[in-house]
């Protein structure tokens, strides 16, 4: 045996003293089981079945098609809410979401091929999937309790759901109609974000990127960047890692900053400040030449 | 003698150790866990008694000193307060404890952007207070513990976990397994490389 070494009383109190004043906060009286059981069963059971009734109605065929913006594409979420409510289990759930943030790249590819309108609509809908993935595997990860595999597992959905994602939209943005792509790279920008918040990639990318990269995208310097990268990502699926990699590192960044820099927003701004200061500078300068020549006469 | 978690009491143990266990207490774990989780505060006052010392000495062998050690603790039991509520009592609550124990000390590790380390004069300035040593268990008790400590330390991580709970904590293979979500013949492996590395670290009793 090895030696057992003790903790020191006065730290044993202190700590015991601070768990008991913060229990006081933390630990509330839970309501009884049976109100816990009918807000999380009850309530997700009544939805199903009045989804349900309206999907054997034939609404949902109409609701299985639909995209973001159409009338019967609430039923279509709410029958995903049913489907998320009843998954108990924290990876499954996991799972879930990353389907459902599937869909919603599903139906961007949709619009953005048939329906060019709906295509922001639908962008932003597969922003709002990829934002609950992502407080997902947060949530899961940053459970105290959770395990190692679990916590790689709920990385490994994140992972592979922005590979994906990422192959989906560059072949997309490589096809889709000039009205869409704002849309689709707004999509792009969104899949970025699924990673874990401990990700070195997520924090010091996602706040520079998203104001600078929104003013120089239309002026259309990072296409011919990316377009390399949809021929390479296209043909082989199992290389996008290595591309995943650099491409938010150095591409976009040196398109954004080339993009604000390059507009000739600096020599509007120079024409007018050199009139101005040359007409100001060669007046006083006139009335102090009379002066010397004035003040040796008088 | 080897223990399972949170279930029987080794007779070697010192005497507030003997306290932690769950049939002297007078009402067990899971009891507890359900009453604090309930909002009884003192059900979980009894279960922090029960339980401070053991993953105080776990996070002890892991981190560099006392003061870390310390905080760390710290950290497991304020995260348990929170967490207590999705406490399932299927799982024994040392087990459960040990895990937020695991995951504060890889979360601390990757905070200091390295692997933990213990230096040797680290090692040196704690006491480790009542030394228990198996006459049996030669190589680490034929060694100095500042020595042990410091060569705990040049083991991985998971080593390291697995060192500690067998020979400070005493646990068998199989409850090693519960704890760290692996296999107990990947444990017994685990453990046989551990002990081959610390030989090498650790001069023999002979060599002294």
């Amino acid at each position: 045996m090895l030696p057992r070494p003790e903790p020191r009383d006065e730290f044993r109190r202190a700590l015991r003293g601070r768990l008991m004043a913060e229990a006081r906060t933390v630990l509330v009286p839970r309501e009884p089981i049976w109100h816990r059981f009918q807000r999380l069963w009850l309530r997700p059971a009544v939805a199903f079945a009045a989804v349900a009734l309206l999907l054997t109605t034939g609404t949902g065929v109409a609701a299985a098609g639909s995209l973001p913006g159409d009338p019967a594409f609430a039923l279509k979420r709410a029958a995903e809410d049913v489907q998320l409510a009843l998954t108990l289990d924290d990876g499954a759930k996991l799972r879930v979401l990353a389907e459902q943030a599937d869909h919603r790249l599903a139906e961007l590819s949709r619009a953005s091929t048939e329906r060019a309108t709906a295509a922001p609509t639908a962008s932003a809908a597969y922003a709002e999937a990829v934002a609950k993935l992502t407080t997902a595997v947060d949530a899961l990860r940053g459970r105290p309790d959770a395990d190692e595999s679990k916590r790689e597992e709920a990385k490994t959905v994140a992972d592979s759901a922005r590979a994906k994602h990422e192959v989906i939209l560059n072949e997309l943005q490589r096809t889709a109609p000039e009205d869409a792509q704002d849309a689709i790279e707004h999509a792009k920008r969104e899949t970025e974000k699924i990673r874990p918040s401990d990700d070195p990639a997520r924090r010091p990318g996602s706040v520079p990127t998203k104001s600078p990269e929104r003013t120089a995208r239309p002026t259309e310097t990072p296409k011919p960047t990316e377009t390399p990268k949809v021929g390479e990502t296209a043909k082989p699926t199992a290389t996008p890692e290595t591309r995943r990699t650099s491409e938010p590192t150095k591409t976009p960044e040196a398109g954004r900053t080339s993009g604000p820099t390059g507009t000739p927003k600096a020599e509007p701004t120079a024409e007018p400040t050199k009139t101005p200061e040359a007409e100001r500078t060669s007046a006083p300068t006139e009335t102090r030449r009379p002066s010397p020549s004035a003040s040796p006469g008088n | 003698m080897v223990r399972s978690v949170g279930v029987e009491e080794s007779p070697n143990r010192p005497p507030d150790q003997a306290v932690t266990s769950g049939e002297r207490a007078g009402e067990d774990d899971r009891a507890l866990a359900a009453r604090a989780s309930g909002g009884d505060a003192e059900a979980f006052g009894i279960l922090y008694d029960r339980y401070m010392a053991p993953v105080y000495r776990y996070v002890f062998y892991r981190v560099r000193n006392e003061a870390e050690a310390e905080d760390v603790t710290s950290d497991v039991f304020m995260k348990a307060l929170r967490a207590i509520p999705r406490y399932e009592p299927r799982q024994a609550f040392l087990a459960w404890l040990y895990r937020i124990a695991r995951n504060a000390v890889i979360d601390r590790g990757r905070r200091l952007a390295s692997r933990t380390q213990v230096t040797f004069e680290d090692a040196l300035t704690h006491d480790p207070g009542e030394r228990v040593i198996d006459p049996d268990q030669g190589l680490l008790a034929g060694s100095d513990a500042s020595v042990v400590r410091a060569a705990i330390a040049r083991l991985t991580p998971l080593q390291q976990e697995v060192i500690v709970l067998r020979y400070v904590e005493d646990l068998d293979t199989k409850a090693i397994a519960k704890i760290t979500g692996r296999r107990d013949g990947t444990i017994r492996g685990i453990e046989f490389r551990a002990l081959g590395v610390l030989r090498g670290l650790i001069p023999s009793r002979e060599a002294l």
